[in-house]
């Protein structure tokens, strides 16, 4: 039907029609079935309940037209009613969610600004770079988001829209809600505005699908208007994520750094005492040193030739104690007592022998098949300088041997080295140069024993045992002592 | 295995030398030093000093040298956590005094600390003089004395969130205020330490943020005010958020509803969550409870 044919048809169903000047579309559903989400309860199946949605629809993709500028009306005026009876189509800026898009949408127009308004908010352009195109104007404001009643009894479609920027072309009518990164703090949301330039409006317009609620770009068939659909989805999506940032990031990074640790320790040690926060606490040095003495190097003195097991100076890559001790001040020094003998200690020549080496038994069946205990080297900390043979520098190091339980005796391994940087010890040294070696091993009586690397000390030879090693000069020198038991 | 590491030359007897313990400058006031402090973070600049006595003979007979020898003690420090390292002041040892005492000190800004700093006092041999004695240190710079003070710097103290920042740049926060509590009292289960929950200082507001960040004694009362007012907003923001009432102990650790928790048991040790409740519904006697509670305003 057409023309004159389809105003009477329209006139005799009941239709509207339309005077001289108005032009327009009316729909008709017959025998509508209102189903909403499938359920089809009593409450949500009532034509009443039905039209209240409508309302919120019509909100969803309308409310632009509602909107007026300056002394200009709303260029669209709507009216909901059932049976007679007004359906409330609430203003947008009266709605709890729509509020915040009619206030970006002011921005973008620069009409109806609330400068009172303690929100944040921007309006920014996007553009597209390569090829230079300005896409459309993005205005976000922030607004408080409140728990009240989103559509009332009506399961509004705004109930999530928080964060989210109202896709539009030139006609203002809502393509769709971009979502981006909600706002950290969930009692604020922010609302967006996005109109597309009149010079690529067409572009978009084409990226619609036949619903015209989306942009697709797979759609179009121009490279360049490709880019423009992509460009300006991810600029305005990059542009409400900085926006969803917390207030934080508006500091100013140039200012200075305000010392806030004292204060921000009282109060976590007041409020949060079970949190965990980047202050040093006296459980954290509990846990490092479990002995409970914080500055483990205090227990050790020079002076106090305690047996050891490793002599390594704590604090201290070359050898040097590091020395921790805490004194109030640094009282003066007594009158120092010089030692009685301050000449270098000096080994004269003398009856050197071979070590002695371990010698198994020599019928098989004489050993005794029982296992035995490791043996325990323990190190003193007197090592000392001296001059052995009148003139040879060593370095002399004492050591105790317990041997282990069931044993004959014991092989003793020392290794000396050059130290390197990370006191790691140097295993391969370069070729021509004078290496530490052991010189001698000297007996509890006093016997010496010619230098080899390891000795074989029977388990009735108790008592401290020294090694001499050469003291090379301008080297760190490293000696590793081990054990060996042997059966009998 | 035992291991023995030995330096080419004589050290002196490490009781010919003393060092004191390190002391904080901060306002012309001297604190001491000890094995931590947990008031530090990168904003703050460490000046410290220290008294050095030495046994100039004693220390020269140890290491055979002659009193031609050049000697410095120097100050120094090392960070763990940056692995960098510095010096202080440092001078040279007059080596024909018998003892001589010295005040060292050093400066150095926490942008280049990090995990802990050793505070160093180090006696060094710049020359070796006319020694031709055996064992002798030989080389300069060979390093005849080490003393470290380790400080731990951080470790993982409770430490509450705050932020100076310009009320009027934040949107809507208001302009003139103070301070703010960010948080969201009807979501508990959100972490402590992630950023949910911070304490907003303004930073144009001179008198606040001086007192927070400076911790000057006739500022106290303000620092006191924030500490009782943030206690306020968390006991009535949880004794108002149902769920938490109804399970308060169902708050895993480093949730903000498990601090909470934590902290209602540590302050009302005797008095039940619903209890508690009740009692916030007449916050005009709960206030005093809390301050009560909370120690405030009292001489620490």
């Amino acid at each position: 039907l057409l023309n004159e044919d389809a105003d009477r048809a329209a006139q005799n169903i009941g239709l509207p029609g339309f005077s001289e000047e108005e032009r327009g579309t009316t729909i008709l559903v017959l025998q509508p079935h209102f189903v909403q989400n499938g359920s089809e309860t009593s409450a949500t199946s009532s034509p009443l309940y039905s039209m209240r949605l409508i309302s919120e629809y019509l909100l969803w993709y309308f409310w632009p037209k509602m909107l007026a500028y300056g002394s200009s009306g709303p260029s669209m005026v709507f009216n909901v009613s059932w049976n007679g009876e007004q359906i409330s189509v609430p203003h947008p800026t009266e709605h709890p969610r729509l509020k915040g898009f009619a206030e970006a949408m002011y921005r973008l127009k620069g009409s109806n600004l609330n400068v009172a308004s303690p929100f944040r908010h921007t309006t920014v352009d996007i553009e597209s770079q390569r090829p230079a195109k300005h896409l459309g104007r993005l205005a976000l404001q922030q607004f408080p988001v409140t728990q009240s009643d989103v559509g009332g009894e009506v399961a509004s479609p705004f109930e999530h829209v928080t964060h989210h920027t109202a896709l539009m072309r030139t006609p203002e009518l809502v393509v769709k809600y971009l979502g981006a990164t909600p706002s950290p703090n969930a009692r604020f949301g922010y609302a967006g505005v996005f109109i597309t330039d009149s010079e690529v409006d067409e572009v978009f317009a084409d990226a619609e699908p036949p619903t015209h609620d989306d942009w697709v770009s797979d759609s179009l068939t121009d490279p360049w208007h490709k880019r423009y659909v992509n460009v300006g989805l991810r600029r305005i999506t990059e542009e409400m994520d900085a926006f969803a940032k917390p207030p934080a990031i508006t500091s100013d990074p140039t200012s200075s750094v305000t010392p806030l640790a004292a204060f921000a320790t009282g109060l976590g040690s007041s409020l949060l005492p079970a949190e965990y926060g980047t202050a040093a606490s006296l459980q954290v040095v509990k846990d490092r040193f479990p002995t409970g003495n914080p500055e483990p190097s205090r227990q050790r003195s020079e002076d106090n030739a305690q047996d050891t097991e490793i002599h390594s100076p704590a604090g201290s890559s070359n050898g040097i104690r590091a020395s921790n001790r805490e004194e109030n001040d640094a009282t003066p020094l007594p009158p120092h007592t010089y030692g009685s003998d301050s000449r270098i200690p000096t080994i004269p020549i003398t009856e050197v022998h071979s070590p002695p080496t371990f010698k198994p038994p020599q019928q098989a069946e004489s050993r005794t098949n029982k296992p035995v205990g490791r043996p325990r080297l323990t190190v003193r900390s007197s090592e000392e300088f001296l001059l052995l043979d009148g003139d040879m520098p060593a370095l002399r190091v004492d050591f105790v041997v317990t041997h282990g339980s069931g044993s004959v005796g014991t092989i003793v391994y020392a290794a000396p080295h050059a130290v390197l940087d990370g006191n790691q010890l140097e295993l391969e040294p370069p070729s021509n140069v004078s290496t530490p070696e052991v010189l001698r091993w000297i007996s509890p009586t006093g016997e010496q024993y010619a230098g080899s690397d390891e000795i074989y000390i029977e388990s009735s030879r108790l008592g401290v045992w020294s090694v001499l090693v050469t003291a090379l000069p301008d080297i760190v020198l490293g000696i590793e002592l081990s054990a060996e038991a042997k059966a009998g | 295995m035992a291991r023995v590491q030995k330096l080419p030359y004589l050290l002196p007897h490490p009781d010919r030398v003393r060092v004191a313990n390190w002391q904080l400058v901060k306002d012309n006031q001297f604190q001491p030093i000890g094995s931590l402090l947990p008031e530090w973070d990168p904003a703050i600049t460490i000046r410290a000093v220290t008294d050095v006595s030495i046994d100039v003979a004693g220390l020269l007979q140890d290491c055979r040298l002659n009193s031609d020898v050049q000697i410095i003690v120097a100050a120094g420090w090392y960070s763990t956590g940056t692995v960098l390292t510095g010096k202080g002041s440092s001078v040279l040892i007059n080596a024909d005094k018998e003892i001589e005492t010295f005040q060292l000190s050093l400066e150095v800004s926490g942008l280049f600390l990090a995990g802990s700093i050793d505070l160093r006092v180090q006696i060094v041999m710049t020359d070796r003089g006319s020694t031709e004695q055996p064992f002798s240190p030989k080389l300069k710079g060979s390093i005849l004395y080490n003393h470290v003070q380790n400080v731990l710097l951080e470790g993982d103290g409770a430490r509450f969130p705050i932020e100076v920042l310009d009320f009027s740049s934040a949107g809507y926060f208001p302009a003139d205020a103070a301070w703010l509590l960010f948080w969201q009292p009807d979501d508990l289960h959100q972490t402590v330490l992630g950023g949910e929950i911070r304490l907003y200082i303004n930073a144009k507001h001179e008198r606040v943020r001086r007192a927070v960040s400076e911790n000057r004694p006739e500022d106290a009362d303000i620092r006191e005010a924030i500490r009782l007012d943030i206690a306020r907003n968390l006991i009535y923001g949880a004794l108002t958020n149902p769920e938490f009432t109804a399970n308060p102990n169902a708050y895993p650790d480093g949730t903000i509803g498990g601090a909470v928790y934590f902290m209602l048991r540590t302050y009302f040790p005797d008095i039940q969550v619903a209890q508690l409740r009740s009692m916030a519904r007449r916050p005009h006697i709960f206030d005093a409870s809390i301050q009560a509670r909370f120690n405030a305003y009292r001489e620490s």
